[in-house]
């Protein structure tokens, strides 16, 4: 038997576990970065934060129900990076309207998603194997199609970037893709058998779940949400460039993971992964804000990530 | 009285590549019959159960419920037809809680997609306090109980779904030895109750003796005696296991 950490001691008739404690270290830090950064509480540093955090939060969306299930998806910045070239391409040289490109990034980004669940249950590879063969495949194709910036200049499009009353839309997309998806992974049954496919995967199957299916269906939701990030990316650049979206596997990953769901699978909240994807855009901007050198990110980033895991897995106090 | 069958296999096969795990097994089960399974280590009682259950297809040979041909190509469709399995290492998701793991493959739902959990949690309820012995909250993760309620789980998982034949895979292995008495105690009950059949499988040959109408041995791959509960002794069941 396993105790019952103290944060869910605390918080469990309000929160869940995994929501709990990413939302607490948040609280933490952004009490902490408002005391060591002067600048912080301004509303123009929270717009910024807000817009910065929206693509990989989105894309860690999907992430997080494929990690719930036991699975991982390694291709989702290359995903992301063919989310923001079509959307450009199709504006600038195919001259697509602005809803036919959101309806082929989308349409497209799905397939996509659809091809990696496919290949992984049909073919009976692990979700790692696959996932960076596709990662390498489609960021070749990415660079095969073009090696150079493509702007956009569709208005309508530059507008998805913008702000409505200091608030970015590509967030306020996030915020209702994030309630929708919550509400869908916790009171249907699909996102009941995502987390006991994650527990236990020969007994879900032993107990009549088809967890091919299931498997199948969350890559091709997550290919959906790489799309849309990749579309919020294009949109806050005006323009794709052919590194779009590369690496950002390792944010996507670390907001999961610091989020709480643990690689292993069976558990997870999608609240808790936003809170773990503010909470890493958090740490970027402070160091930003107090002239950090770009490269210590990925230091500081990687740290956290070690540190989540760690927790996560009890090795440290708080941990399960 | 003439026995009405519920289950029947007929020259049953199975290979794991070039190991024969099942080489021409047949079994008749009645309705409302407990039959005691037992075998050495891989004799093919475990193989029996899951091909049974739809988790393995058979090579060869025909199984039958209630005179239907009925070669299950999943546990889904075995489940459909009310066949449960209970198995040695409980098959349950950890994560999940008690009324999950009960319902799990089963769950009750509204619009055919939402979960009606708060009526699973009641059903389940209901269940503990009609089988008391199954000392369970509803609401625990399985993560968090010991390995008998982890079993107390499984059992009641096969017990909600009111099924017609149990398959019992060394249930009582996580078992204190006076659950395990409990457990057999309960099953004859239910089997008098509500007329299910059972396959009970245990390398634990008393209580296989006490919990069973009709004992079968398998020895490698096939049946090697049937023999009346009343007639059997674990002294002459091993002499039938190793063959001698």
């Amino acid at each position: 038997m396993r105790r019952v950490p103290l944060t869910a001691q605390m918080f469990g008739g309000i929160l869940r576990l995994e929501e709990s404690r990413p939302l607490i270290a948040l609280a933490f830090l952004v009490f902490v970065a408002g005391i060591i950064t002067p600048k912080f509480f301004s509303v123009n540093n929270f717009t910024a934060i807000m817009s910065s955090m929206a693509v990989v939060a989105t894309a860690s969306l999907g992430e997080a129900l494929i990690m719930t299930m036991g699975s991982i998806d390694l291709s989702v910045g290359s995903q992301i990076g063919l989310g923001t070239l079509l959307s450009a391409a199709l504006l600038a040289h195919y001259n697509f309207s602005f809803e036919m490109t959101l309806f082929t990034v989308l349409l497209v980004g799905t397939m996509v998603g659809f091809a990696n669940g496919i290949l992984v249950t049909k073919g009976r590879m692990p979700s790692f194997i696959i996932t960076l063969a596709t990662l390498s495949i489609i960021r070749g194709a990415i660079y095969l199609y073009s090696d150079l910036n493509i702007p956009i200049f569709n208005p309508t499009f530059l507008a998805l970037g913008g702000n409505v009353t200091m608030v970015p839309k590509i967030f306020g997309i996030l915020l209702l893709s994030t309630i929708a998806l919550y509400f869908f992974s916790r009171f249907f049954k699909i996102g009941l058998y995502i987390r006991a496919i994650g527990g236990n995967e020969v007994a879900s199957r032993n107990m009549g779940i088809e967890a091919d299916g299931v498997k199948n269906f969350v890559f091709t939701l997550a290919g959906l949400l790489c799309a849309m990030a990749g579309i919020m990316l294009a949109s806050r650049l005006g323009a794709s460039y052919p590194n779009a979206g590369y690496g950002y596997e390792l944010d996507v990953i670390a907001a999961v993971v610091v989020g709480g769901v643990p690689l292993t699978g069976g558990r997870g909240s999608l609240i808790g992964v936003l809170a773990g994807a503010a909470l890493l855009a958090t740490i970027v901007n402070c160091m930003v804000l107090l002239n950090i050198a770009a490269f210590w990110q990925y230091v500081v980033k990687g740290t956290v990530l070690v540190v989540a895991a760690t927790v996560y897995r009890g090795a440290l106090p708080f941990g399960r | 009285m003439l026995k009405v069958i519920l289950l029947e296999t007929r020259d049953l096969r199975k290979n794991f590549a070039s190991v024969q795990a099942l080489t021409g097994v047949n079994l008749s089960l009645g309705r409302g019959e407990i039959v005691g399974l037992v075998g050495d280590n891989a004799a093919g009682k475990s193989t029996l159960l899951k091909l049974i259950f739809g988790i393995y297809t058979p090579d060869h040979g025909e199984i039958l419920v209630e005179g239907h041909k009925a070669n299950f190509k999943s546990p889904l469709e075995a489940r459909n037809w009310g066949i449960e399995m209970i198995f040695q290492d409980f098959m349950l998701c950890p994560e999940l809680d008690v009324a999950s793991n009960a319902f799990l493959g089963r769950e009750i739902t509204e619009l055919k997609v939402l979960l009606a959990k708060k009526r699973m949690e009641q059903m389940v309820k209901q269940a503990t306090e009609r089988e008391k012995w199954l000392d369970l909250n509803v609401k625990k993760r399985i993560m968090e109980l010991s390995g008998g309620q982890q079993q107390f789980t499984s059992i009641l998982r096969a017990l909600m779904a009111n099924p017609k034949l149990i398959l019992l895979d060394e249930p009582t292995a996580s078992l204190s030895p006076k659950a395990s008495g409990t457990l057999v105690e309960r099953l004859r009950a239910i089997r008098e109750k509500d007329n299910v059949s059972m396959v009970y499988v245990s390398h634990k040959l008393p209580e296989v003796i006490s919990v069973s109408d009709r004992i079968v041995v398998l020895r490698l791959g096939q049946v090697a005696a049937e023999i009346k509960s009343e007639e059997a002794t674990p002294e002459n069941l091993i002499k039938q296991m190793i063959g001698g």
